[in-house]
């Protein structure tokens, strides 16, 4: 069995399969095609190695001088991982699950009666909980007393102990005790030469991964909503791995993406709350920006189209500030951690002019697409932190003392959830004075928490800035860690700590899982439990943690490349596993291994819209001036599981009755819409249909088959299943069969119903080809379709709509 | 982690089928009871941001305009009670007064009711589920596990704690405009948009395609997902019948008034069985007795609302209410005028099978939960207080689930009191 590595002795090598480069260019060169296939053909399927072995010997070359220091010996030499066991491993399993864990836990903690004894372990849930316990038993392991170590005489209770006797000096558990103070005393840590990456490698076997041309096409849904286009999956024909590399780079330079990255920030800070009318601008205080209403004073201004869009450009930029302050920072080739250490804010003309900043050249006054860093006089900025969007969204009071903002801080960009410190009873009755300072049950979450609200001390309750010189005396001062804020840094104190951060791994490690969680759609796996098949499942986690550590070190060793962290997780085995290639029957065992692997959630609303545009190049609306069904808070948004930022802030990804039925209305009724729509076009232009025409029928009159035809709608029926449910399938396989004879079914049902009046042989208005559905505008009446005489159209109609209706489409 | 299948074979129910299951027997209530509509509706009314108990079931007033820091600015005198005899008393905020006097006596109000936290999450969390910690589903949820596991719109939420842990799918009915129109999918006006017989064949190749793709993928999340579609799928018809019961929900006032009439609706259609309803803007940090004042008025006119519809509906007897919020508010004002967090709080019941004008538990004048004998459930210095944990042991026993699988699957770690009769 492996496990996790020692932190500080993992070389966080950036993986190969991973590689640690990002060109960020947006057009896609010769070089480039060359320079992707060598590095293709070196890594045997990926790119860029050397930048990915400079990078990981830097770093690894970083973290084995620190280990090296720390221990104060040269590193220890693996041995083979023949009959090898690990210090760690053998405190996992032999010490801290069987022994420790049901045992001493529940008082040797930072809460419990023995809080205040030299042995206090921290939860399973905190950072590195295992490492950190290991250490908290090798440093108990070292004391003796009466020449035996004092960790072997508690429990037996020959050393006064509060718990009594536990174990027995003939049993496993004593046993494994002994064994482990002997391992800490040897003075050199059992290090096995195990090779993890290997293992993680052999735990995919089996499972079926999306290919190059597979990946690329659910990245580019996913993240721009779009298809590949044709001359992107040419490059990935030839070229692979390469060409998927390239595909990405233009996915991730392409506005839509940065939709994207402001839709998936905006689940994180919930900011969309004051879209609309004024309610973002009437979140500042008057008195700080006398020019946060200028668009509404002007009284002498008509009360026309431009006067309103001055007013929805101005709330919805200052809205938006936050997530506009992130896609700048990632799309001007920024680190990453410039979200929150910036000392600037990115501000389109709207924003500068509400902040009163005046010394901006701008190329277009009057585009709100346009961004530049701006500082506002007496604001020290410290990226998004300091915008009170993020402030008012995340609000203190005079008694919360920033603490909440403190809490999410540390949720959203040190991966920790102070919650989790604290889940155990309280007692309100404690009458501790100043408990938060003072009283244990309080004291473990204020801690940590406490020192960073301080660093939030001069953003006041409205989100303003508001130098106070002094903070509470009756709290801990204002800090990071053990660390308190220098006097000097006092006025940029939010900065002062953000700096930091960035360079905390945690951080790292952080912005990683978020990532994950927005490209997979869900959380990483929790540390399993003991039960049914408890050490596949224990593969499986450590594998997972293993890919999020190394991936992390990477997304620093890129000096925090938003882009390339995208792209590490696009092409891991995480992004891509898609089922199972295997003839018998899983055991239970792989099953259990593979229980954190795929992608399971329904599409968004918005990411379902998107493919919707994307695949049939229709938006689905009541007509051409409404909001799209999928984002009308007021028609499905929020029925199909999304979020109004508001009341309504987490998705439902599970689906439902609701969701089904919404399922269904969207197949027909953009079945009906774009079916002979798109054969007004010519074949060139059309999404759905380019093979056949409105005539082509597989049988003629006579009743003699017509192999041409059938061929044509085989092509098409391929096509369809490329673009709606992305699989490739030859023309003369199964799943085509299958989706021939369906089709055949359709037409010959429908010709039925017609011979026998049940339905006319004219479209019905709405399903008419007469409208083009981008404008609104009428075709010409020559273009137009309006009758079906044989049933071709709607037997193609329904076709969409089982393409449509159906998970490979719904979920991707 | 168990998937969904795993835990409806370990609550006896087969999943996607009706067939006969093997614990059934040892529930108060099954999926047979429940299509023959003798099992109640039961709503969890969520009071977000943490309440004042003493704004409203638990009133502690000054003595004197003078008294220092007081727990509430209202005077000892001015609280209220139905009559002599009544055990049941509120605070003279809001419309407490019309809320009380309508419902006193379908009430059920347990008071110093200890959370043990003052963290919004976790304190929602443990007065929803029974457990401190993160890992139990919702009570709701629980109870729609057991008895309606295969309806797609069995437990419908609209907030608060609606943590499933897989075991039933939940669904946000909040906004409901357009119902009608997601009711019938395949109708474009009067007519349909695929021919008959066009419809019926797509449908077998859909259901053929979903068994085709289930023994295509085999990944253990990938198959659950293709479950669930399985699941929502089995529901599409039905919500015509939500559809056909539903009152035109402008006629009601408040949100939650839409939500319980939405629930409502549900439970008279047989696709509901348990339902969450929240109203906000209780987590008064500031100028207290105004914001949950105006807060409460929130709650008391929504709940008089939803009472209404299940008088309307004749319910009275089926639909059971819990009303809870995260926990209490400290027993003096801050500098701000506001309240903050305090652990104990308090929880009221109101429906079928509930006995209602009875008060359980108190606290004292400092807002400190005070003990009660278990088997009495009167005051006792040496007694217990009384947590989330038993009010839940409680529920489940109340309604019958709580020897199944599923409830030894999420064990609460108190014993069941003699709540509610």
């Amino acid at each position: 069995m492996k496990h996790r590595s020692y932190l500080k002795l993992l070389l966080p090598v950036c993986l190969v399969i991973w590689a640690c480069e990002s060109p960020r260019s947006n057009q896609i060169s010769n070089d480039q095609v060359e320079a992707g296939i060598e590095a293709g053909a070196e890594a045997g399927t990926e790119t860029n190695p050397e930048a990915g072995r400079e990078a990981g010997a830097e770093a690894g070359n970083e973290a084995g001088t620190e280990a090296g220091t720390e221990a104060g010996t040269e590193p220890p030499v693996p041995i083979p991982p023949e009959d090898c066991v690990s210090d760690l491993d053998f405190f996992e399993t032999k010490v801290w699950r069987p022994v420790i864990k049901p045992l001493c836990l529940d008082c040797h903690n930072p809460q419990g009666a023995a809080q205040s004894t030299d042995m206090v372990y921290v939860s399973e849930e905190q950072m590195n909980a295992l490492e950190s316990n290991y250490e908290a038993f090798a440093d108990i392991a070292a004391l003796d007393r009466d020449g035996s170590a004092i960790v072997l005489l508690k429990p037996l209770n020959q050393l006064a102990h509060g718990g009594g006797r536990l174990i027995d000096e003939d049993s496993e558990e004593y046993e494994a005790l002994r064994e482990m103070v002997e391992r800490t005393r040897a003075g050199e840590p059992v290090i096995c030469d195990d090779d993890d990456d290997e293992i993680d490698s052999e735990l995919f076997n089996g499972v079926r991964l999306l290919s190059p041309q597979e990946t690329a096409r659910r990245a580019s849904l996913s993240l721009a909503g779009r298809l590949p286009t044709q001359q992107e999956i040419d490059l990935i024909e030839q070229h692979g791995w390469g060409g998927v590399e390239l595909t990405l780079n233009q996915v991730l330079s392409s506005e839509a993406f940065y939709r994207r990255l402001k839709e998936m920030w905006n689940d994180i800070l919930l900011t969309d709350k004051y879209m609309g009318r004024n309610n973002a601008i009437d979140l500042l205080n008057a008195d700080r920006f006398p020019n946060a209403r200028w668009h509404l004073n002007l009284e002498d201004q008509p009360r026309d189209e431009d006067y309103w869009a001055a007013i929805d450009y101005a709330n919805t930029s200052l809205a938006r500030e936050a997530l506009e302050h992130i896609a700048f920072v990632v799309r001007n080739g920024k680190p990453f951690h410039e979200i929150i250490t910036s000392d600037y804010m990115a501000m389109n003309p709207f924003t500068a002019r509400i902040y009163g900043v005046d010394d901006i050249a701008w190329e277009d006054p009057l585009d709100p697409k346009e961004f530049h860093e701006g500082r506002a006089a007496g604001i020290p900025h410290a990226g998004i932190l300091s915008s009170p969007m993020f402030l008012n969204r995340f609000p203190t009071t005079a008694t919360n003392r920033n603490r909440h903002r403190a809490r999410i801080f540390f949720k959203l960009f040190l991966d920790l959830d102070v919650f989790k410190l604290a889940e155990r009873p309280i007692d309100p009755t404690s009458t501790v004075h100043n408990p938060t300072m003072n009283d244990p049950q309080c004291s473990i979450c204020h801690t940590v928490i406490d020192p960073v609200a301080g660093t939030f001390q001069h953003w006041d309750e409205q989100g303003s800035f508001n130098f106070r010189d002094t903070w509470y005396g009756d709290m801990r001062a204002p800090g990071f860690m053990d660390e308190e804020l220098p006097f000097e840094e006092r006025t940029a104190s939010l900065r002062w700590l953000t700096l930091k951060v960035a360079a905390d791994p945690r951080f790292d490690r952080s912005i990683t899982r978020l990532i994950y969680q927005a490209l997979i759609g869900d959380d990483l796996m929790s540390a399993p439990q003991e039960g049914d098949q408890f050490e596949a499942r224990e593969r499986a986690f450590n594998a997972q943690q293993r890919f999020v550590d190394q991936v992390a070190n990477g997304f620093r060793a890129n000096n925090h490349d938003l882009l390339w962290l995208i792209k590490a997780i696009v092409r891991s085995p995480y992004y891509r596993a898609n089922g199972l290639e295997m003839d018998r029957e899983p055991m239970a065992e792989e099953l259990a291994q593979w229980s954190n692997l795929g992608l399971d959630k329904p599409l968004t609303p918005e990411q379902l819209n998107r493919k919707l545009t994307a695949t049939t190049g229709a938006r689905w609306r009541p007509n051409h001036y409404s909001q799209d069904y999928l984002l009308d808070q007021g028609q499905y948004k929020l029925l199909y599981g999304g979020i109004d930022s508001d009341d309504v802030v987490d998705r439902i990804r599970t689906p439902n009755g609701i969701f089904s039925n919404i399922q269904r209305r969207m197949a027909n009724e953009v079945s009906c819409k774009v079916s002979a729509y798109d054969f007004t076009k010519t074949p060139e232009e059309r999404f759905l249909f380019p093979w056949v025409e409105t005539s082509y029928e597989p049988i003629d009159v006579n009743g003699f088959a017509i192999p041409q035809v059938e061929e044509l709608i085989r092509n098409n029926l391929k096509h369809l299943a490329w673009t709606m449910w992305g699989e490739r399938h030859e023309l003369d396989s199964p799943e085509v069969d299958e989706l021939f004879e369906l089709w055949m079914d359709f037409w010959r049902l429908g010709q039925e119903e017609i011979e026998a009046g049940t339905v006319p042989t004219s479209l019905h208005w709405s399903c008419r080809g007469a409208w083009n559905l981008t404008t609104g505008q009428g075709l010409p009446s020559e273009e137009q379709i309006t009758r079906d005489d044989r049933f071709v159209i709607r037997a193609w109609a329904a076709m969409l709509s089982v393409f449509l209706n159906d998970p490979a489409f719904l979920y991707e | 982690m168990m998937n969904r299948r795993d835990l409806l074979k370990i609550a006896g129910l087969t999943g996607l089928s009706f067939a006969a299951e093997p614990f059934a027997s040892s529930l108060k209530f099954s999926k047979t009871a429940f299509a023959e509509g003798q099992t109640p509706l039961f709503l969890s009314v969520h009071a977000g941001g943490g309440w004042d108990p003493t704004s409203f079931c638990d009133p502690k007033g000054r003595i004197s305009d003078t008294q220092a820091d007081p727990v509430n600015r209202y005077m000892l005198d001015d609280i209220r009670s139905p009559s002599a005899s009544s055990p049941i008393r509120w605070a003279p905020m809001g419309q407490n007064e019309a809320f009380f006097q309508a419902h006193y006596d379908k009430m059920l109000v347990i008071n110093g009711v200890d959370t043990s936290t003052n963290n919004h999450s976790t304190g929602t969390r443990y007065l929803n589920s029974g457990q401190l910690e993160e890992g139990h589903p919702s009570f709701a949820a629980m109870l729609t596990a057991n008895i309606g596991a295969n309806l797609p719109l069995g437990y419908i939420t609209n907030g608060g704690y609606d943590i499933t842990r897989g075991v039933v799918p939940r669904t946000r009915l909040g906004s409901l405009g357009v119902i009608a129109k997601i009711a019938e999918p395949d109708l474009d006006g009067d007519r349909l948009f695929h021919a008959e017989s066009v419809n019926a064949r797509m449908d077998e190749f859909r259901n053929s395609r979903l068994e085709r793709l289930r023994g295509r993928v085999r990944l253990p999340k990938i198959t659950q997902s293709l479950d669930d579609v399985f699941l929502s799928r089995s529901g599409q018809n039905e919500l015509k019948r939500l559809n056909e019961n539903l009152p035109d929900l402008d006629l009601f006032s408040t949100s939650l008034g839409q939500q319980g009439a939405i629930a409502l609706a549900g439970y008279r259609s047989g696709l509901t069985v348990a339902a969450n309803l929240s109203v906000g803007g209780f987590d008064t940090h500031g100028n207290h007795d105004v914001a949950q004042a105006a807060a409460l008025d929130r709650l008391s006119s929504g709940l008089m609302e939803v009472w209404a519809e299940v008088e309307r509906h004749g319910l009275e007897d089926r639909v059971v209410i819990m009303v809870n919020s995260d926990f209490g508010r400290t027993p003096r004002y801050n500098e701000g005028n506001g309240k903050d967090h305090w652990s104990i709080t308090s929880v009221f019941f109101m429906g079928g099978g509930i006995q209602g004008n009875r008060v359980i538990g108190a606290t004292d004048e400092g807002v400190n939960a005070l003990p009660i004998n278990l088997q009495s459930l009167e005051l006792d210095p040496n007694g217990v207080k009384i947590t989330p944990a038993h009010i839940h042991a409680s529920l489940r026993q109340h309604f019958g689930i709580d020897q199944s699988p599923l409830s030894a699957h999420y064990p609460v770690r108190e014993q069941a009191l003699n709540l509610f009769s």
